[in-house]
C-alpha cells in the first residue's frame, strides 16, 4: 500500500477527521503541511527528501474536540508525538501515526546555486542525487540534523508503509566542535547567534516548543529585551536548549525553520548527546524509558554535579 | 520613472571604481543577482529602521530623574537595491515617516543621507511578483540613479558617472530586454482588490488561508515594508530607550494592558498582515503596501505564500 492509498482508505472509512501530510509548495522543491480532510484531496499527498517540517507541531494546534487525525510520520516525528503523548498534550487513542521510512531530508537551500532549477531535473538513486543527470554524493545535501540521524524509520506507528530507504554514511559534525577548547566554541556560537533576529520561527517550527507564554516574550517578569542584541540572544537560545533538555527529538525543524540559515539546532542536538551520555535517554525513542529531570532515583549517580 | 533609453553606458570597470569612491551598500538581492564586492544588508529597511534604535539614555540619580538625547547615528550612504525595494523606501516607509506629521526625527536625518541607486532587474525569479502590485522590473522611481548591468557595459541614468550614449545595436538589445520582461510580466492585481478584500473580512476562507502559519516572524522581520515597531526600556533605574522592530504575527503585538487582545488567535493576524499590505493601506495612501520582492515567500519556513492567500480571498470576494 502506498502513503496515498493509505490515506485515502482512512478518509474514506472515516476512521479519521482528517490526515496530517505534506502538499506541493508554490515554489520547486518546498513542501508545506497541509490537513486532508476528504478523500478527493489526497491526490496531492506527497512525500519527498524536501518534507522537513515536524507535522507534530501542527497537532497542537487542532481543536481539542477534532477527534482522531491521521499523521503522516518520519522517525523524528513519531519521536516527537511520542514526547507529546507522555508529556500529555496529545492523545495516542485519537493518532493514527502512519509510519514512512524518511529518506533524509535535503536542504533546498543547498539547490540554489542551480539556477531555474525544475524539480523534473532532480532524481534521487542509491545514496545519490542526480542534478540535471550529474550525480552528487547525497550526504553533501542532507541537513546536519539528518546526517546523525539514528532512527530514520518510525518508532512508534499503527502502519508502516513505503521501503526502507537507502543507507547513507553516519556523519556527525557535532563531534569537531566538541574536540574544539571552550573559548572557540564559545566564539562559533557568539559567531552565528549575532545573525539572529530573534523571528522566532526556529521556537515556532520546533514541536517540543509549546509554552502558553515563552520565556522570551515574558513582559513580566522581563528576561530578555525585545531586540536582538548578542547577549538576550543568547539568553533565548540558551534557555530554550534548557528546556528542550531530555525532550529534543533531534529533528532539525528549528535550523530548518531559520530564516538566515544560522545552524541554530547544533545546540539542542549538543544537549541531546550530553542527555544521552549521563542518562542512556533519547527523548521519543521508547515510550516507557524514564525520563531525565521527571524521575526521582535514590541511586542517582549524580556524576555530573562538579 | 521608467527606462528613457536617453541614458549613457559605462564599462564595469569605471562602474565599480565610482562605487568604490562613497561608502556603499548593497542589499541581498542585488548582491544574489550580480557579483560586485560590497557589504550586504537584508533589505533597506536595516538601515533606515535599524532593528535596535537607543533613542535616549536615563538615569535616576539626587531624586531625580536625567534624560540624555541620543541624536542618530548616521552617515552618507550610498544603497544598491532592487527597484522593488527603491519602492519600499519611496512608497512605503517615507510615506510613514517622512510624510506623516511629525516626521520620525531619526529617520529624516538617516533618509538625507541616503543615495538611492536603483539596480535594475534582468529576469523574474520565482518569488519575484512586482508587476502585480504596480511595480516594475526597471523602474526606478523614487531613486537618485538608475544601473542596469548589461552584457556590454553598465547602463546609467541619473547620478553618477560619465559614459557614451548607446550605440544604436546596444540600444535595440536593450528595446528587447524590455519587450521579454513585458512578456513574462505577471498581470496585475484587479483595480478593486483593496475593496474586495476589506469586504472579505469576515469570509470563512481566512480559516483555508491562515492554516499553515506557524506565526514567526521571518516574513516581517525581512519584509522591506513592514514598519511597526516596539518601544521598550532596557534597565530600571539607569538604561535606555530602545526601538526594535515588532510583527504583528505576535501573540503581544496587540495585548492591552486589560488584558484583552483583539488578536489573540493566528487567524486574525494572519488576515491583519494581508489586509494591511493590501487592503488598508491602499484604501488611505493609493498604493499597495506590498512591493512584490517576494522575501517573505523565500523566508518563509513552511512555505505559507501571500500571493497564493490574496488570489485565494480576492477571487472568494469577486
Amino acid at each position: 500500500m502506498t502513503l496515498r492509498e493509505g490515506a485515502r482508505k482512512l478518509l474514506e472509512e472515516k476512521s479519521v477527521q482528517g490526515v496530517l501530510g505534506y502538499k506541493r509548495g508554490s515554489l520547486p522543491f518546498r513542501t508545506r503541511p497541509y490537513l486532508f480532510r476528504n478523500p478527493q484531496e489526497v491526490e496531492e499527498l506527497v512525500f519527498t527528501p524536501f518534507c522537513g517540517t515536524n507535522l507534530a507541531r501542527y497537532l497542537l494546534r487542532l481543536p481539542g474536540d477534532f477527534g482522531k487525525v491521521a499523521v503522516v510520520a518520519k522517525g523524528c516525528d513519531s519521536r516527537a508525538l511520542t514526547v507529546l503523548v507522555r508529556e500529555h498534550q496529545l492523545k495516542r487513542e485519537n493518532l493514527y501515526i502512519l509510519g514512512v521510512h524518511c529518506p533524509g531530508m535535503v536542504d533546498w537551500r543547498k539547490l540554489a546555486q542551480w539556477k531555474d532549477l525544475k524539480e523534473s531535473e532532480v532524481a534521487f538513486e542509491e545514496g545519490t542525487i542526480l542534478i540535471r543527470g550529474v550525480p552528487h554524493p547525497l550526504s553533501s545535501f542532507l541537513e546536519a540534523s539528518c546526517k546523525r540521524c539514528r532512527y530514520r524509520s518510525p518508532l512508534e506507528y499503527d502502519i508502516l508503509l513505503g521501503a526502507e530507504a537507502s543507507p547513507f554514511p553516519f556523519e556527525d559534525h557535532l563531534a569537531a566542535l566538541w574536540r574544539l577548547p571552550k573559548e572557540k566554541r564559545w566564539e562559533f556560537f557568539a559567531q552565528e547567534l549575532s545573525r539572529c533576529i530573534r523571528c522566532y520561527a526556529c521556537r515556532n517550527a520546533c514541536p517540543m516548543c509549546y509554552c502558553k507564554e515563552c520565556f522570551a516574550e515574558s513582559h513580566k517578569p522581563l528576561f530578555i529585551h525585545p531586540s536582538p542584541t548578542l547577549r538576550d540572544n543568547f539568553v533565548f537560545h540558551l534557555g530554550r536548549a534548557m528546556h528542550l533538555a531530555g525532550r529534543c527529538v533531534e529533528c532539525g525543524a528549528c535550523e530548518r525553520a531559520c530564516p538566515l540559515g544560522i545552524p541554530i539546532a547544533t545546540l539542542f542536538l549538543a544537549v541531546a548527546e550530553i542527555v544521552r551520555e549521563h542518562f542512556a535517554f533519547e527523548a521519543g525513542a521508547s515510550v516507557e524509558a524514564p525520563a531525565p529531570f521527571v524521575t526521582y532515583r535514590e541511586d542517582d549517580p549524580n556524576a555530573f554535579i562538579l | 520613472m521608467r527606462l528613457s533609453y536617453e541614458g549613457r553606458l559605462v564599462s564595469y570597470e569605471e562602474f565599480l571604481r565610482w562605487l568604490q569612491a562613497s561608502k556603499a551598500f548593497a542589499t541581498e538581492i542585488v548582491l544574489s543577482r550580480f557579483n560586485i564586492a560590497l557589504p550586504s544588508l537584508p533589505t533597506p529597511k536595516s538601515l533606515l529602521l535599524p532593528q535596535r534604535e537607543e533613542l535616549y539614555h536615563f538615569l535616576w540619580g539626587k531624586r531625580e530623574w536625567k534624560v540624555i538625547p541620543l541624536p542618530p547615528a548616521s552617515e552618507k550612504v550610498l544603497l544598491l537595491l532592487a527597484p522593488c525595494e527603491a519602492k519600499a523606501v519611496v512608497h512605503v516607509l517615507d510615506e510613514v515617516f517622512l510624510k506623516n506629521a511629525p516626521p520620525d526625527s531619526s529617520y529624516v536625518v538617516r533618509r538625507e543621507n541616503l543615495t538611492l541607486l536603483v539596480v535594475g532587474c534582468t529576469f523574474f525569479e520565482a518569488t519575484c511578483f512586482c508587476t502585480r502590485v504596480g511595480g516594475h522590473p526597471l523602474s526606478w522611481e523614487g531613486g537618485n540613479c538608475f544601473a542596469l548591468p548589461l552584457p556590454f557595459g553598465v547602463y546609467l541614468e541619473g547620478e553618477g558617472p560619465e559614459g557614451r550614449a548607446l550605440e544604436p545595436l546596444e540600444k535595440e538589445e536593450l528595446e528587447k530586454l524590455v519587450e521579454r520582461l513585458a512578456k513574462e510580466a505577471l498581470k496585475p492585481l484587479p483595480e478593486k482588490t483593496p475593496e474586495y478584500l476589506y469586504s472579505a473580512f469576515e469570509r470563512e476562507v481566512w480559516e483555508e488561508v491562515a492554516w499553515g502559519c506557524l506565526n514567526c516572524g521571518a516574513c516581517t522581520f525581512l519584509c522591506p515594508t513592514c514598519f511597526c515597531f516596539d518601544l521598550a526600556l532596557e534597565g530600571k533605574l539607569r538604561g535606555a530607550m530602545v526601538r526594535t522592530w515588532d510583527s504583528c504575527m505576535f501573540p503581544k503585538f496587540t495585548l492591552h494592558a486589560s488584558s484583552h487582545n483583539p488578536r489573540a488567535n493566528p487567524l486574525q493576524r494572519v488576515r491583519q498582515r494581508v489586509l494591511h499590505k493590501f487592503s488598508y493601506f491602499p484604501l488611505r495612501k493609493g498604493k499597495f503596501g506590498c512591493v512584490g520582492c517576494g522575501r517573505c515567500v523565500l523566508a518563509c519556513p513552511v512555505n505559507w505564500d501571500i500571493r497564493e492567500a490574496v488570489e485565494r480571498v480576492v477571487s472568494c470576494a469577486l
